[in-house]
């Protein structure tokens, strides 16, 4: 069975299939001379990505395990235009590397987008152990990654010194008065990008992967006991440290306890996601509230302005990883307290996975409801929740169009609050249906080890603990 | 995964060249795990080992035209095939010579450098003279003794930025070369004016060509002659002229100033705050290169790396090779799409937003208020190199239409808003981010221009040739170094706003 492929050729570029899936759906490897994206929300079978090749040279030496030698010849010899060529994908005794590729892809995918949420029943996955997983995955596929153009200096290529344009200068002054020499250099554990070296080890991408992910070897560490996953952590801390000595990078040594003992999960959720799973909990309330959703456009009754309350989808667009769950709305009620009209708004934050060793910052979170702006902060009493409220101009705040006083959440330093209305139909479509692919790929037969070590400690919530 | 058949010819293999990459993988597979030490977690042959030792040291495409490029004709592949197979003894060799050196690495505790880059050549080396490790001690000693000699850093020892800025503050001496730096701008000889304003259409040529087959192989082998001439007519040097006049290096990113001015000597530099390249005072300029320790043995002593410096900050383009100089000019060409900060309004800006039509974000979502992020569009590929860099063109004023290597780094840079949004970094716009950020963000060429010099430099300082083959791939390189730079800068920023 061949799929056929639409290949575009424009002014010397190369499209693969159709159009990139939507940022937050797509599996993405960069690759040399070519992007390649799968859709996360596509169906399993389909396996091939979609390319867009700016180098169609660089592209050649590995297109083929994508797409098959036929399928790559085709694809490069495309005409201007549109055309459609059979790609057969790599012969399955062949098709490792492109398996791992999506692997790859999925792994960065879920590092950013993952959609960790107590109320839809999705555990958070261990940031370590998704780094560790893609550093694995990149080993496999080192050979077609984006890397800097030249891998290493080859020892034959140094010019003789008089060679050098003529740059001697015979009235040097000798090396007699040269003080010092045996001090190490100040400078030689600065970073050579910084100063714009090339340096081939600093920017390899699988070095750069292996060094993000130096905080697994001490999840691996307390993981290799579990019954379940101990196997699974202990291969894939030999690998990593196999691969780290490949790549020169500084690994923690074994023996070297873990850096932070990771918590005790709770038991008790497991047996709720086993149940149900996220596709039959209600996720995203949407808006709603007491005064219908904000974009009903009834008028507030005035008498009864204390206790207006709604709530809105944050849209994930706003907010970086991990911050607030991403299937909660962000509650806003209004009251009034010694004549004034105040506004307060509530967002859960997302859950984090017990095997994190990190105690993360909280996000700077901001909210605007009509014509003020406040920062949200974790509540004093709930820190599982962010909280903020502010002063109202007035009760005409309340009787602003809909769309004017709508809720925004967003994350200043991470985005813009762009324009009032929340997230509309389509995303509201998209992420839940986002959510639901992450409540299937916790007991999918591929899941990764991030995926399965969360399924298996459940979810904590964003629970003081 | 390591050992995955890959003897069965996969269907539509008839076209008359296969891809090199293939063929290489399946004879490869063929000398199976004696050679696992030098094959990546899908059995393949690790980039490096391509890269290192079976271009240059067994197929060598120079000496062997018909194994050069990405696709090898039908009627070739049997004899690469034989090539590989017979290296293989050799191959398994320095696998476990590659194998022994990682082992003593460990054990003396040496974490610097890549050991792909910086072994494997010489457990070829190891493997050519020794064979395969003997048992016992003696091959224990000889990879001990690899260490040494390779971690052994001659010009580590001598080279440090102790002994640089002893040497440039002494103060008779510090007299004596500053002297020379006034000389060196004094005499620095009126460079030829171009006198038919021919450089901008040559570097173009060099730019576009191969991009009518720009899928076929022969780009990198092609490049060798026309990079020759450019040298050869000092085309880098020519375009060079009117860096001086007000305005113009500053454009580029290369000094802060109106008009470069003769550096300083310096007494002191860091890594944290180095100035623009022409800014840079002579021990700056060095400074960057001895944080490569790395490549230190390959430097001249102190006194030879000063004088040369010296006289280079008065050379065009303050580089001392015409190669290097070439490269930049062609740098400068290439980059002229990007967006470079001032012609832009504030608040517009990002990867994406360079030429209006088909950018990020643009199309798609226009019913899908307060979502910001827009659909999966990556810029339209055809209109690369349409828009931006309206500007300035090669330096020589006159307007040209986009070339190739331009579209290529263009659409990299088209792709990077998309690719950011699908990795959930921070929005370049989004009002909390540090100002020197964004401005980094937005002048990418300048990023561009000021990263490229640098590599240009540091190649002079370690006596690298520029094999004219890798230019394509230092132009592309430059942008991926500057793109991964500001990804890790959006991440940090990120970072410190949760803190």
């Amino acid at each position: 069975m061949s799929p056929a492929l639409r290949v575009t050729r424009a002014g010397g570029a190369l499209r693969v299939g159709g159009p990139p899936p939507h940022p937050e759906q797509a599996a993405l490897v960069e690759a040399r001379g070519a992007l390649l994206a799968w859709d996360v929300l596509a169906a399993e079978e389909a396996g091939l990505p979609v390319a867009e090749i700016h180098d169609p040279h660089a592209a050649a030496d590995w297109l083929w395990e994508i797409y098959g030698p036929g399928g790559a010849d085709a694809i490069l010899g495309a005409g201007e235009g549109t055309s459609r060529v059979t790609a057969e994908g790599p012969a399955p005794a062949e098709s490792g590397v492109l398996d791992a590729a999506r692997r790859l892809g999925h792994l960065s995918w879920a590092a950013a987008w993952w959609p960790a949420s107590a109320v839809a029943g999705v555990p958070a996955l261990a940031p370590a152990l998704l780094a560790a997983e893609q550093a694995l995955a990149a080993t496999a596929v080192e050979h077609l990654l984006d890397a800097p153009g030249a891998l290493g200096p080859p020892l034959a290529r140094r010019r003789e010194p008089q060679d050098a344009a003529g740059l001697r200068d015979p009235g040097a002054p000798g090396a007699a008065g040269d003080p010092g020499g045996n001090e190490p250099p100040d400078g030689a554990a600065g970073d050579p990008l910084a100063l714009g070296l090339s340096d081939a080890a600093a920017e390899d991408p699988v070095a750069r992967l292996l060094r993000r992910a130096a905080p697994a070897a001490g999840v691996l560490a307390a993981l290799a006991g579990d019954p379940e996953l101990g196997a699974a952590a202990r291969e894939t801390a030999e690998r990593l440290a196999a691969a780290a000595e490949s790549w020169g990078v500084d690994w923690p040594e074994p023996g070297r306890p873990a850096p932070a003992a990771p918590r005790q999960a709770p038991a008790a959720p497991r047996l709720a996601l086993a149940a149900g799973g996220p596709a039959g909990r209600h996720v995203f309330p949407g808006a709603s509230g007491a005064l219908g959703p904000p974009d009903s456009s009834g008028t507030p009754g005035l008498p009864g302005l204390a206790g207006l309350s709604g709530s809105v989808p944050v849209d994930w667009a706003l907010v970086p990883p991990g911050a607030v769950d991403a299937a909660a709305g962000a509650a806003w009620s209004v009251t009034r307290r010694a004549g004034a009209l105040l506004v307060t708004v509530t967002v859960p934050r997302a859950p984090r996975s017990p095997l994190d060793p990190r105690e993360p910052h909280p996000p700077r979170l901001a909210a605007r409801f009509g014509p003020v702006e406040f920062p949200l902060a974790p509540a004093p009493r709930r820190p599982g929740e962010f909280t903020g409220e502010a002063e109202l101009p007035g009760a005409a705040v309340l009787l602003l169009p809909p769309a004017r006083r709508a809720l925004t959440v967003w994350a200043p330093g991470f985005a813009a609050p762009g324009r009032p209305g929340g997230p509309g139909e389509e995303a509201t479509a998209r992420r839940a249906a986002l959510l639901r692919h992450a409540g299937h790929r916790l007991t999918a037969p591929g899941a990764t080890l991030a995926e399965r070590a969360a399924y298996h400690a459940g979810f904590t919530g964003g629970e003081p603990r | 995964m390591p050992g995955m058949s890959l003897g069965t010819p996969a269907v539509g293999e008839t076209a008359p060249t296969l891809p090199r990459a293939l063929l290489l993988a399946r004879a490869w597979a063929e000398l199976g795990d004696s050679v696992a030490p030098l094959s990546n977690a899908s059995g393949r042959p690790l980039a490096r080992t391509v890269k290192l030792l079976l271009d240059p040291l067994v197929l060598r495409p120079a000496l062997n035209p018909r194994f050069a490029g990405a696709a090898i004709r039908r009627e070739d592949a049997g004899d690469l095939r034989r090539a590989i197979l017979a290296a293989g003894p050799e191959l398994a060799a320095t696998a476990g010579w590659f194998l022994l050196l990682k082992r003593a690495r460990r054990r003396a505790r040496i974490t610097e450098g890549n050991p792909q880059d910086r072994y494997f050549q010489h457990c070829y080396e190891l493997a050519r003279r020794h064979g395969p490790p003997p048992p016992g001690p003696r091959a224990e000693r000889l990879a001990a003794e690899a260490l040494a000699e390779l971690h052994g850093q001659p010009g580590g020892a001598r080279l440090t930025v102790a002994a640089l800025r002893a040497y440039l503050t002494e103060p008779a001496r510090a007299a004596v070369l500053a002297g020379r730096l006034r000389a060196a701008w004094e005499r620095e000889p009126a460079e030829a004016k171009d006198p038919q304003d021919l450089v901008p259409a040559r570097l173009w040529a060099f730019l576009d060509a191969g991009a009518a087959d720009a899928a076929r192989p022969a780009r990198r082998e092609r490049a060798g002659e026309p990079f020759a001439a450019l040298v050869a007519d000092r085309v880098g040097s020519l375009a060079a002229s009117g860096l001086e006049l007000p305005g113009v290096a500053r454009e580029l990113g290369l000094t802060a100033r109106l008009r470069p001015v003769p550096p300083e000597l310096g007494e002191r530099a860091s890594k944290r705050s180095l100035p623009r390249p022409f800014d840079r005072s002579v021990l700056e300029r060095l400074f960057a290169g001895f944080t490569a320790a790395f490549h230190r043995e390959a430097m001249p002593e102190l006194p030879i790396l000063v004088a040369e410096e010296i006289r280079r900050t008065a050379a065009p383009w303050q580089l001392a090779g015409e190669d290097s100089r070439v490269a930049i000019a062609l740098g400068r060409e290439a980059s002229a799409g990007l967006p470079s900060g001032r012609d832009r309004p504030a608040g517009a800006g990002g990867p994406g937003a360079v030429g209006e039509p088909g950018a990020v974000g643009e199309p798609g979502e226009a019913g899908e208020p307060g979502e910001p992020d827009g659909a999966g569009e990556i810029g339209e590929p055809g209109r690369a190199g349409e828009s931006g860099g309206a500007g300035e063109s090669g330096g020589g004023g006159r307007e040209l239409p986009p070339n190739a290597a331009r579209a290529r780094l263009l659409a990299r840079w088209r792709r990077e808003a998309y690719v950011q949004r699908a990795l959930r970094l921070p929005h370049p716009d989004a009002p909390g981010l540090p100002a020197a950020l964004r401005e980094e963000v937005l002048a990418v060429r300048q990023a561009y221009l000021r990263r490229l010099w640098a590599r240009l430099h540091g190649r002079e300082l370690r006596r690298e040739t520029l094999d004219p083959g890798e230019v394509p791939d230092l132009l592309d390189g430059v942008l991926r170094s500057v793109i991964m730079d500001q990804r890790d800068r959006l991440r940090a920023a990120l970072e410190r706003e949760a803190a």
